[in-house]
């Protein structure tokens, strides 16, 4: 029984006070040893009070804490110090208090005490909340490529301080993949993501910083925000697929739109012109070319042989390539202008110059005439891969159309008497007795080739020549 | 316009790959070059910008050899696709003999496709050029997004917006798996030849 009125208790007490209020006025705690002692004679005083021997405890331990930290927040210590203090004394001086009133002051000592001691644990983590918090507001300002770095920084800084914390470690994982989204979609993020980012952030700064918070009341907030969290991914997921994507278009669906050169097609005749099919490119096609480039042996790359030259011959020589000429015409028109750039002089010049080196130039026409024979096959066997020396490729005969030249050896023959059927004039004709007698001679060469192994190319002969001579007759007429 | 030299008995065909911004010019150039390149004996150039973009225009020779005496170089080129850079895919349309149209038939770049064939037809016109009268293939390129979900054009509305009046050879296309690259290539080569053959050979 702890009598206070007891001289050896009465002096022990004097003696507390003493020297408790030394070591609150200074700051040195010198005398911190004398203070330990009297709060042990205190405490074997009161052996059987449990609340006494608490509130001494408490004031032991964190008098001693005093002592040894001094970087700690030393205002809130000693605050807390004096605030149990006193509910020792009012238990101990009042002599009213019933044992409810000891109790409620024992309770009220309790919760500053563990206040405390979660505040000295939380201590060297809060620098890196306070981080944690001052990115988020950067982010909040702006998200670009910086802010979304430092805010994944602090946030994994975090993790690393609270991996064996599983509820920490759960608001952390929400705000690192909310992170990872705005560092993704930068400025087009949603603007909700920043929003949540902050409701988390708050939410665990609240659980981590009130000791008070029941597990029940910090699992709600956690369960929460990962329903909020849940509610923003499903918001952004359709952004990310293509929801049209899922069946094909149908043609009805697609707006009307005004035809390319609607405006500029009153100035040809270009819808009476035959419309040329589409070449469809079917998956099977698709596949079959990726195995077949896949097949082919890849060749390695031989840079062109180049004729040795020093330095000062590549400086001063003329340009020749058709690059540098362009090049050339490009920063003519970035430093002089575009119109100076396509003074019409420069041309002139440059094709005066073209007919001295023998140079002649054409300009193409869309006309509607098939290729010759040599042309098809030159750039048949230029582009049959399979091929090395450009030998003549085997081709089916083609159906008898007096508009189609046969390929083979009457082609050539077919193509000057169409010519002429078209234009007849006597270097047309002249081209036909030519070809006539080229044919004669391959006829000669190889006797394999025989006009009744190729009705295709006869008949085309046949009708060539019936429209020439149909020609002839109109032209007399 | 085809230069030919009668006294080296050389004929130089420009073909031009032009369309709208990442429609695919590149890549078929890109194609081409790849699997010709040990028959092609030539280098591409391609000036690009730091984002892969065309910054003047891709260029690839070859010699496809010779017809009827001649010696046949093919250019070919592309124009920078993106719209900042028209008055470059002018001076690079200067002196073409035919033209790849390269078309994306994404659902989102159909108006794009409209634009630049629009824009082609009045760049042509500063080189006293007219785009119907000029040898032109249609390529309707990235057929294959079609298998990745992703919304395309069918090819009956890709002629119609852009097919209707010029009434072009047409081809679905993959630049980058390769499909149908080189059969747009030997038609235009083809026709743009046909077109001078009978001045020429």
């Amino acid at each position: 029984m702890f009598d206070i009125k007891a001289p050896k208790t009465k002096e022990a007490l004097a003696q507390f006070n003493h020297e408790f209020s030394i070591f609150i006025r200074l700051e040195d705690c010198e005398n911190i040893a004398d203070l330990f002692n009297t709060i042990r004679l205190l405490q074997n005083l009161a052996r059987g009070n449990k609340i006494l021997e608490a509130l001494l405890r408490m004031i032991q331990s964190i008098s001693a804490f005093l002592n040894k930290n001094k970087a700690f927040d030393r205002k809130l210590t000693l605050t807390t110090l004096t605030a149990i203090k006193e509910d020792f004394d009012s238990i101990i001086y009042s002599a009213s208090m019933s044992d409810d009133a000891s109790i409620k002051a024992y309770r009220h000592s309790l919760s500053l005490f563990h206040d405390l001691k979660h505040r000295i644990a939380l201590a060297p983590y809060q620098p890196l909340l306070e981080e944690l918090k001052s990115a988020i507001l950067s982010l909040e300002w702006e998200i670009n490529p910086d802010t979304t770095h430092a805010f994944s920084l602090k946030v994994n800084r975090l993790k690393m301080k609270w991996q064996s914390n599983k509820l920490y470690d759960s608001f952390l994982n929400i705000l690192h993949a909310l992170g990872q989204y705005t560092h993704k979609k930068k400025a087009s993020a949603d603007e909700e993501a920043v929003v949540l980012i902050r409701t988390v952030y708050d939410h665990l700064e609240t659980i981590v910083t009130k000791p008070g918070l029941t597990f029940e009341q910090k699992k709600s907030l956690l369960l929460d925000d990962i329903q909020r969290y849940r509610t923003f991914k499903a918001k952004i997921q359709p952004k990310k697929t293509r929801p049209a994507a899922e069946k094909p278009i149908a043609e009805a669906d697609i707006p009307e739109l005004k035809p390319a050169l609607s405006q500029f097609s009153s100035q040809t005749d270009s819808a009476s012109m035959e419309v040329d099919e589409l070449v469809s490119l079917s998956d099977e096609q698709l596949v079959a070319q990726e195995i077949e480039d896949k097949n082919l042996k890849s060749a390695p790359i031989q840079p062109p042989s180049k004729p040795k030259t020093d330095v000062m011959d590549d400086l001063f020589n003329p340009k020749a390539s058709p690059v540098d000429d362009l090049l050339d015409k490009i920063h003519l028109m970035n430093v002089l202008g575009k119109d100076k750039a396509a003074a019409p002089g420069m041309m002139e010049s440059q094709e005066a110059g073209f007919e001295e080196q023998g140079m002649k130039s054409y300009a193409p026409g869309k006309k509607d005439q098939q290729p010759i024979e040599e042309i098809t096959n030159r750039i048949d066997d230029f582009f049959d891969i399979g091929s090395s020396a450009a030998p003549a490729k085997k081709k089916t005969p083609p159906a008898p159309d007096r508009n189609k030249i046969p390929k083979g050896p009457i082609g050539p023959l077919v193509h000057a008497v169409n010519r002429a059927s078209r234009e007849l004039n006597l270097p047309n004709v002249n081209e036909i007795s030519i070809k006539l007698s080229q044919l004669k001679t391959a006829l000669k060469k190889d006797p394999n080739i025989r006009i009744a192994d190729k009705p295709g190319e006869f008949n085309s002969l046949i009708d060539a020549i019936d429209s020439l001579v149909n020609t002839m007759i109109q032209g007399m007429k | 316009m085809a230069l030919v030299n009668v006294k080296t008995k050389e004929v130089q065909v420009k073909i031009v790959y032009y369309g709208p911004g990442r429609g695919g010019k590149t890549t078929n150039l890109e194609y081409i070059n790849k699997k010709y390149r040990e028959r092609l004996k030539t280098q591409m150039v391609s000036l690009k910008t730091h984002d892969d973009r065309t910054l003047f225009f891709d260029f690839l020779p070859f010699d496809v050899g010779k017809i009827k005496g001649f010696q046949i170089v093919i250019q070919l080129y592309t124009v920078p696709g993106q719209v900042k850079y028209n008055e470059t895919r002018k001076v690079v349309l200067g002196g073409v003999d035919g033209i790849v149209f390269v078309a994306d038939v994404q659902l989102n770049q159909r108006k794009r496709n409209i634009e630049s064939l629009n824009q082609l037809y009045e760049n042509l016109k500063t080189h006293q050029l007219d785009l119907f009268k000029m040898p032109l293939v249609m390529q309707y390129n990235k057929i294959d997004l079609k298998n990745q979900n992703i919304p395309i054009i069918p090819s009956r509305i890709m002629q119609k917006d852009l097919n209707s009046h010029l009434k072009a050879p047409a081809f679905e296309a993959s630049a980058l798996k390769g499909g149908n690259v080189i059969p747009t290539l030997k038609r235009i080569v083809s026709m743009t030849l046909a077109s001078i053959q009978d001045e020429l050979f």
